[in-house]
């Protein structure tokens, strides 16, 4: 294990918080950017009350992208169309207990907790059931540096919200 | 006492249905009575019970109920409460256990619904029937792996899949081998729980709800939802939409010009000596919707991704939804996983078409629980037939259908809908 040096702890954490803010700021194309061509993306599934589904190629995920098709999944968004986004919630995501695991000189397995909070008011339903949602879990990074940039080589979101009413996760 | 005057107005040309069927409370209880307890209702696959002694918890309307595989292979229902003081017996959704022993004061039950543990036994006298302690069954039936139960069955299992057997055998005969689910994904809807059943058997919304996934076409997983659209708007008298006998609807949409998952699984030739020749050939051209009242969706191979859903209403306007994708026991597991990613990139919760469905049901809910015009269902029904020999190739029977972008099917719905709430037995 290598030590984990003040400047690299700022780093990732830097890096994180910039991209929950490209999130709440609706910058998906910038957020794209922030994956490896390699990168995936995934939203994991509870099993049972207390088991995770850990084979994600082989069982059913909530989602599971890797970054072709993600990016497919971001432009369907911009397209102005997909109405689960329009309008868009106002969001704000904060994120805490970061912990840097695993470091060799390149790759770095950083796992924190996230708080997403939704707010998605229509007028038909300012005081509607969806008004506020609150997801929160835990959020797991492999970064990896590329000619000195960190890129995401997989992010992988627990939410421990198990049956989301909505039917709408706004983690992406 | 309701009036189905107030819900449902057909003046012989324009047929109309209030959305306050979506939101009231007396009608959700009506349905509950008189269509959750009355029929028989999906709760779950035989693959989610491989096992003896593995049990699932489900609803059926509004019991609670416990189902359970015992070492006999059966598999029983039982209301899923502690006949002592009533407390919720079985505290999780799925497992494996041969016995069921209550947390508040110790009473155990097997499998089988038997009592087989009280502390303190001696409250009760020596030669006191222990049997009326048991649990209290549920009737329990399975059609080729699927699973129902009922509370008070009007008919029998079988009687009451009718026609709709046709599309389950549709499923299950193209795979000898056997199938298996995958799942649940689970969510909910805050929306009633007749939209879903309706919504997935409508391709009228298709290319204009789901046209921002039809722009990306080219870039989506093996199949594509704008071959989809195309498909709709053909004029092959494959592409059909209407109701069964009971009430059950469904839809065919030829495949011809659309690209396919089909072929992944199983070959024409295949498919003509497991089906037969007139049926493999129909299964071959033609993919297919189906939904089984009251909770129960199949979809097949291609129009998404074979997809079982499991609705379960839990209020008028909010439905909780279990998700599975179903596959051919011996499928490559490549190719499994090409059509788990199908599922989760279309039609899981955040998918890219599930998604925008969630949104306009809720929608329509919120919008059903304010005063306004009723739904126009006409669409259809100048063009409506009884018999379509393009179907009955298929050995689809059913009692109208009509162009697969109409609505035919639902308003053949909504009139076996108000023959069941009325209380009527056919």
């Amino acid at each position: 294990m290598i030590d984990i040096t003040t400047n690299l702890r700022s780093e990732i954490e830097d890096f994180l918080y910039r991209e929950a803010r490209l999130l709440d700021e609706r910058k998906y194309e910038e957020w794209l950017k922030l994956f490896s061509d390699d990168g995936l993306y995934w939203i994991q599934r509870w099993a049972s009350e207390n088991s995770l589904v850990e084979n994600p190629e082989d069982e059913l995920n909530i989602l599971y992208l890797d970054r072709r098709r993600l990016e497919v999944y971001v432009r369907r968004i911009l397209t102005g169309m997909a109405y689960t986004y329009e309008p868009h919630a106002r969001t704000a995501r904060i994120l805490s207990n970061v912990m840097i695991r695993i470091a060799n000189n390149h790759e770095f397995r950083v796992t924190c907790k996230f708080l997403l909070y939704l707010f998605r008011a229509q007028p038909h339903e300012l005081y509607g059931p969806r008004m506020q949602e609150t997801l929160a879990g835990d959020l797991e990074y492999v970064l990896k540096k590329i000619q000195g940039e960190l890129k995401i080589k997989l992010k992988k979101v627990t939410p421990i919200n198990e049956t989301v009413i909505g039917g709408q996760i706004y983690v992406v | 006492m309701i009036g189905l005057e107030d819900l449902i107005r057909d003046d012989g040309n324009n047929f109309y249905v209030n959305p306050a069927v979506y939101t009231r409370e007396d009608v959700f209880d009506l349905e509950m009575d008189r269509i959750f307890h009355r029929l028989w209702v999906y709760v779950g696959h035989e693959s989610e019970l491989s096992e003896p002694n593995d049990f699932k918890v489900a609803r059926v309307g509004k019991y609670q109920v416990l189902i359970t595989m015992g070492e006999d292979r059966r598999v029983r229902g039982f209301v899923n409460r502690c006949t002592h003081r009533g407390n919720v017996l079985c505290r999780v959704g799925r497992g494996r256990s041969k016995f069921f022993r209550c947390i508040y004061h110790g009473w155990t039950f097997n499998n089988q619904g038997e009592v087989v543990g009280i502390p303190d036994r001696e409250g009760f006298p020596q030669d006191y029937d222990v049997s009326r302690l048991n649990l209290e069954e549920v009737k329990v039936g399975v059609y080729k792996g699927f699973i129902f139960a009922s509370v008070d069955p009007i008919n029998g299992l079988e009687e009451h899949l009718g026609e709709a057997k046709t599309f389950i055998d549709y499923i299950v005969d193209t795979s000898p081998g056997g199938i298996e689910v995958r799942g649940p994904v689970r969510y909910a809807y805050p929306g009633n729980w007749k939209l879903v059943m309706e919504n997935t058997i409508d391709t009228y919304h298709f290319p204009v709800l789901h046209a921002s996934v039809a722009m990306l076409a080219n870039y989506i997983n093996n199949r594509s939802p704008a071959t989809t659209v195309a498909a709709a708007k053909n004029s092959s008298a494959y592409n059909a939409a209407g109701y069964l006998r009971g009430g059950h609807f469904f839809f065919t949409l030829d495949k011809k010009d659309m690209r396919t998952q089909l072929p992944m699984v199983i070959s024409e030739g295949e498919l003509v000596r497991a089906l037969g020749k007139a049926k493999g050939e129909f299964r071959w051209r033609c993919t297919m919707h189906v939904s089984i009242l009251p909770n129960l969706i199949l979809l097949d191979y291609d129009e998404s991704a074979p997809t079982v859903r499991l609705v379960t209403p839990i209020r008028p306007d909010l439905t909780d939804m279990q998700t599975y994708v179903f596959l051919p026991k011996d499928l490559p597991l490549e190719r499994k996983r090409i059509i788990l990613r199908a599922y989760e990139e279309f039609s899981g919760p955040v998918g890219m078409g599930s998604a925008d469905d969630n949104e306009v049901m809720s929608c329509i809910n919120a919008s059903g629980a304010s005063p306004g015009p009723w739904m126009n269902l006409t669409k259809g029904r100048h063009r409506e037939v009884g018999r379509l020999g393009e179907l009955e190739e298929g050995g689809i029977r059913f009692e109208g259908v009509s162009n697969v972008l109409d609505d035919t099917f639902v308003r053949g719905f909504y009139r076996w809908w108000a023959h069941y709430v009325s209380g009527g037995v056919k």
